[in-house]
C-alpha cells in the first residue's frame, strides 16, 4: 500500500469528515490517478476514494429556513468533469461504471458545463449496473437532487423516475432526500401521473433524518388529497399511513436515538409537519369510506334482481389489509351460509368458517363501529368474491389466499350495511363498484 | 526599475552581467529555448562567476529589470522576453529551495512588491512561471487565476516545472497547506488524456502526499517517483 493510500486508509477508518473535508482538494487530485490504477486492475486506490465519499461531514444550517442538513464532504469535481466524462461514457469495464454510480450522488451537477450530456451518460450507466440496495441509494439520491435543480431536472430521462419504484432504504446522510422535497420536485413527480412512482417517491422523501421544504409540504399535502383521494387508493393510503407511522414513531424517540438527526428543536417542527400528513392522509380516507358506503346502495340494486338460489362472482378492484382479527359480527341472516363456489381460476375454495359471534346491529355503537370495518374492508385486496345472496341480506364470502381465511360482509337489500361477518383473520375483501357480476354456471 | 537595458547596465552591474549573457546567447545564433532546464540554466549562470551575490536576489532583480508594469498589467520590456523568461525560470527554480520564513525570502518580497503590483495580471511568454513566482512570493489569492489548460510546455519544461513547484511545496510543508493553486496543476496534469511523463505524475503524487501529511522525508527529493503511491 502507497503513502498516500495508507492516509486515505487511516482517514477513513478514522471516519473523521472535518480532516476529510479539510484535504477534500488533495483527494480530488488523487481521483484521476486512482482512475488509472483501476483501469490497470488495482481497485484499491479509486475503493478507498469511495469509502471516503460516504464519511458524513456535518451538519449545515440553511439559515432562514431554519432546516440543517447533514452533509459529506465536499470533493473538486467539477475540475475532473472529464474524467467524470470518460467515466460515465460507454465502454470500460462494468466494475468502474459501479463505482462511479456509486459516487455519483456527490457529483456536483449544476456546476458541470455539459450537463445535459452527463445526465444523459448517467442514466445510460446507471441502467448497465446490476441491481443492488447501495446502487439503488446512489441512484435514487443522485435523481432527487438532479431534479431538485431547476436547470438540471429538464434532463433527466422518464425512464429514470421509475428507480423510485425500488424503494430503496437511503442513507441518514442523503441530499438528493433534502433537495428532492421540494415544491417543484414533488409537482414534477405528480406531473408523472404514475401513483406507484408518486407513492414511492413519498416513501423516500418521508424521513425521520432530514425536514422537508416548507413548500414541498404544502404540495405533498395536496397531493394527498388530490390523488390519492378515493375508494381505489386505499391500498396506497396504508402503505403512506405505515410510513407517517414509522418515521413519528422514530421522532418520538428523541435526538437521543437519532446521532445523526437534526436537534431537538427541528425534531419537534418535523413531528409537527409529519402529523399534519397523517391527519391530511386520515381525512382522506376518512373521505373514501364515506363515499364508498354512499356507493353501496349502487351495489345492492345491482344485487336486487338476485334470487337467493343464486350463487355469483364479482370482481374485486381494492386491496386493503386490515388489523387481525376482524371479527365483527352482526348477521341477521344465517340461513343463507352456503358453500363458496369455485374461484375465477377454478380453484375449489375451503369450507367457510362457521360464524363465531352475533351481535346487534340495532346497538347504535356497534352500527358506527361496522360501517367503519365494511369501510375497510372494502378497500381490500381481492382475491375473489363468492355471493350468496339470500331475501334480506347479501353475504359476500371473500377467500384470502394469502392468509388462507373467509371474510364475510353482509349488506341489506335496503341499500346499507346492515351487518358485518367475519371470521378470524388478517384481512378482508370486497368490491362495492363492481363493473359485472356473473352468474355461476350451476 | 524600468525596461531600459542601456539604464540597467550602468547601474546594476551583475544584472547587466546576466542580461549581457542572456542577450550574447541570442546574439551568438544561440537562441534561449524554452525547455532550457534550470539546472542548465544554473550551470551557465555559474559560468559567470558571479559571486557574492545571492542566487535569488540575481534572479529576482533580473527579472524585475526586464518587466514593465502598466497599472496591474505586467509585461516583459520589448526584445527582452527571452531574458524575462529565463531569469523566472531560473527565479521559481531557487525560489523553491528557499525557506519561506528566512530574511532573504523577505526581503525578495519586499523587493518584489515595490514593483509589482498585488493585483498583477502577466501576460506573454513564461506567463504561468511569473504567476508562480507572484504566488509564492505574495500571495495566491492576489493573483490572477492559473489557466492550466493553455499550458503547454514541452517535456523537458513541464518535468522542470514540476520537480519546482513539489520541492517547493515540499520545503514549505511546515508552512501551512499546499496552496490550491498547486494541486490544481496537479489535478490538471493526472487528469490529461494521456498521462504526462512519469516524473510528472511523480511530483504531481509527492505534492498530493504532501497535502495529506504524509511522511515522505524517507525520499529524496531528487529521485521522488510514483513511491507516494506505489510503495508495497
Amino acid at each position: 500500500m502507497s503513502l498516500i493510500t495508507q492516509r486515505l486508509n487511516v482517514m477513513v477508518e478514522a471516519a473523521d469528515g472535518s480532516s476529510i473535508h479539510q484535504k477534500r482538494k488533495a483527494i480530488t487530485t488523487f481521483l484521476p490517478y486512482a482512475v488509472w490504477r483501476y483501469q490497470d486492475g488495482q481497485h484499491g486506490p479509486l475503493g478507498i476514494l469511495f469509502r471516503l465519499l460516504k464519511v458524513p461531514w456535518k451538519h449545515r444550517k440553511i439559515w432562514g429556513l431554519g432546516l440543517i442538513l447533514l452533509d459529506r464532504p465536499m470533493f473538486m469535481w467539477c475540475h475532473v468533469e472529464p474524467l467524470v466524462v470518460t467515466l460515465l461514457s460507454e465502454g470500460g469495464p462494468v466494475s468502474l461504471k459501479h463505482a462511479i454510480v456509486l459516487a455519483s450522488p456527490n457529483l456536483p451537477w449544476k456546476q458541470f458545463t455539459d450537463r445535459r450530456h452527463l445526465i444523459q451518460l448517467w442514466a445510460a450507466v446507471v441502467s448497465m449496473v446490476p441491481y443492488t440496495n447501495e446502487i439503488g441509494q446512489s441512484v435514487v439520491d443522485t435523481l432527487l437532487q438532479i431534479a431538485g435543480d431547476p436547470s438540471l431536472q429538464p434532463h433527466i430521462p422518464a425512464s429514470m423516475w421509475s428507480w423510485l419504484t425500488k424503494c430503496p432504504s437511503l442513507l441518514p446522510v442523503c441530499l438528493g432526500r433534502f433537495h428532492g422535497s421540494t415544491a417543484r420536485v414533488v409537482r414534477v413527480v405528480r406531473a408523472l401521473r404514475d401513483i406507484e412512482i408518486l407513492k414511492s417517491y413519498l416513501l423516500l422523501i418521508w424521513s425521520e433524518w432530514d425536514e422537508s421544504w416548507p413548500n414541498g409540504l404544502y404540495e405533498m399535502r395536496a397531493s394527498l388529497r388530490e390523488d390519492f383521494s378515493g375508494t381505489g387508493m386505499g391500498y396506497y393510503r396504508q402503505d403512506l399511513l405505515r410510513r407517517l407511522d414509522y418515521v413519528l414513531g422514530r421522532l418520538g424517540l428523541g435526538p437521543g436515538h437519532l446521532h445523526l438527526a437534526p436537534d431537538t428543536r427541528a425534531i419537534w417542527r418535523m413531528k409537527e409537519e409529519y402529523e399534519k400528513l397523517r391527519e391530511v392522509l386520515l381525512d382522506v380516507d376518512r373521505d373514501a369510506t364515506i363515499s364508498l358506503i354512499r356507493e353501496l346502495p349502487v351495489l345492492v340494486v345491482l344485487f336486487g334482481p338476485l334470487t337467493t338460489a343464486d350463487r355469483h362472482r364479482v370482481s374485486l378492484d381494492f386491496y386493503v389489509c386490515t388489523p387481525s382479527p376482524v371479527s365483527i359480527v352482526a348477521c341477521l341472516d344465517h340461513s343463507s351460509l352456503l358453500p363458496p363456489a369455485p374461484n375465477s381460476q377454478g380453484q375449489s375454495l375451503p369450507a367457510l368458517p362457521v360464524v363465531i359471534a352475533v351481535a346487534s346491529i340495532f346497538h347504535p355503537f356497534l352500527w358506527i363501529y361496522c360501517r367503519s370495518i365494511v369501510a375497510r374492508l372494502l378497500v381490500c385486496n381481492p382475491d375473489y368474491l363468492c355471493v350468496n345472496v339470500s331475501w334480506t341480506t347479501y353475504l359476500f364470502y371473500l377467500y384470502n389466499h394469502s392468509s388462507t381465511c373467509y371474510t364475510t360482509v353482509v349488506f341489506s337489500k335496503s341499500g346499507a350495511v346492515q351487518s358485518v361477518t367475519a371470521s378470524v383473520g388478517p384481512t378482508g375483501v370486497v368490491h362495492v363498484g363492481s363493473t359485472w357480476i356473473e352468474p355461476i354456471q350451476r | 526599475m524600468g525596461g531600459d537595458p542601456d539604464i540597467i547596465r550602468l547601474n546594476c552591474k551583475p544584472i547587466a552581467t546576466f542580461f549581457l549573457w542572456v542577450t550574447s546567447l541570442e546574439i551568438s545564433s544561440e537562441p534561449l529555448q524554452s525547455h532550457t532546464t534550470p539546472q542548465q540554466l544554473i550551470k551557465l549562470r555559474n559560468q559567470i562567476h558571479l559571486t557574492g551575490f545571492p542566487r535569488a536576489v540575481f534572479y529576482l532583480d533580473a527579472l524585475l529589470s526586464y518587466t514593465d508594469s502598466d497599472s496591474d498589467r505586467v509585461t516583459a520590456c520589448p526584445g527582452l522576453e527571452q531574458a524575462a523568461g529565463v531569469a523566472s525560470i531560473c527565479l521559481l527554480h531557487t525560489l523553491s529551495s528557499l525557506d519561506p520564513s528566512s530574511w532573504e525570502f523577505e526581503d525578495m518580497c519586499r523587493r518584489y512588491i515595490e514593483v509589482i503590483p498585488r493585483a498583477a495580471s502577466f501576460e506573454g511568454p513564461f506567463r504561468h512561471t511569473k504567476i508562480a513566482i507572484h504566488a509564492l512570493l505574495i500571495s495566491s489569492r492576489d493573483c490572477q487565476p492559473f489557466q492550466w489548460m493553455d499550458y503547454k510546455p514541452c517535456a523537458q519544461d513541464h518535468a522542470s516545472f514540476a520537480n519546482t513547484l513539489a520541492q517547493a511545496v515540499y520545503n514549505r510543508r511546515q508552512h501551512g497547506k499546499v496552496p490550491r493553486w498547486v494541486l490544481r496543476f496537479a489535478l490538471h496534469f493526472l487528469s490529461q488524456e494521456p498521462p504526462p511523463p512519469t516524473s510528472v505524475v511523480a511530483d504531481c503524487l509527492s505534492i498530493i502526499a504532501i497535502d495529506l501529511g504524509c511522511d515522505i522525508s524517507s525520499v529524496k527529493l531528487t529521485a521522488w517517483d510514483e513511491r507516494c503511491a506505489h510503495i508495497s
